[in-house]
């Protein structure tokens, strides 16, 4: 992969969330009940399809390196759990500040909102497990089975608003909204997922990387090699 | 009261410049931290 793609792609994704953001905060009409609060929707449903896909491409990461023991799908384990961990806290910050001037508070222990803070959570964990364990297999397969646990929060997480009573609104459909609305929700998801795209590839590359230095032999065995050789 | 948020620009400017920080500071860090690696 050429260095310079990643970067690239981070520049186009970055102009496709200005466009997405300069359309919801200047083009699109305020909502009939919402007002202009509305607009926060079009960075904060984008952030929940991105974290939903990022926690999905965790998952299938882990299953992969567990079934077929590659270091490859370790390095994408590692760059998807930090990159859930950042859409997750984003997207319980975004949904704070919607919520004082809608329902009044910043927070609520509201069915969606507690379960997302156990993902954020989880997943925190996870990149802590990380962190700590200093035994690549250990690290590797221990984090990959924690992703799969961690993971049946996330249909919960979907399901919530439908399964209890909730604060928080339930999904809208495409018939169900404007037009006016679905084009910043759309550019921005495009965008963010561009950024999110080539920021996880690097990170996964920065990952292999720190495996070979992890695992090389230190410069003082080698030379005793050479000595003897 | 009718039931309106009326106003609100001001947290509408802090969700979306808190999330423009955090994406473009963690995407950031990342290709900082890849270049700190070779």
């Amino acid at each position: 992969m050429s260095r310079k793609l990643p970067l690239a792609t981070v520049i186009l994704g970055a102009l496709l969330l200005a466009a997405g953001s300069y359309y919801g905060l200047a083009i699109s009409p305020p909502e009939e009940h919402m007002g202009n609060v509305q607009r926060i929707l079009y960075v904060h449903v984008p952030t929940a399809w991105s974290a939903l896909l990022v926690l999905t491409f965790a998952f299938g990461c882990a299953i992969a390196f567990l079934v077929t023991g590659r270091w490859a799908w370790d390095h994408r384990l590692e760059a998807s759990i930090e990159m859930a961990v950042v859409l997750c806290f984003l997207l319980s910050v975004q949904g704070a500040i919607w919520a004082k001037p809608t329902w009044g508070v910043w927070w609520d222990w509201d069915p969606r909102l507690t379960t997302v803070a156990v993902l954020l959570t989880a997943f925190l964990g996870i990149a802590a497990l990380r962190h700590f364990v200093e035994d690549p297999m250990k690290r590797a397969t221990w984090s990959a089975v924690a992703t799969v646990i961690g993971y049946v929060d996330v249909p919960i997480v979907y399901f919530s608003v439908k399964w209890w009573n909730s604060l928080h609104q339930q999904q809208s459909t495409l018939s169900s909204v404007s037009r006016e609305f679905l084009i910043p929700w759309f550019t921005n998801f495009a965008g963010l997922l561009l950024v999110i795209g080539a920021v996880i590839a690097v990170r996964a590359r920065t990952a292999a990387l720190q495996l070979e230095h992890e695992i090389a032999p230190p410069p003082v065995a080698l030379e005793v090699v050479e000595e003897i050789a | 009261m009718n039931g309106v948020v009326t106003g609100g620009w001001a947290f509408v400017w802090a969700a979306y410049i808190i999330s423009a920080l955090v994406i473009f500071g963690y995407a950031a860090r990342t290709f900082v931290q890849n270049r700190g690696v070779k």
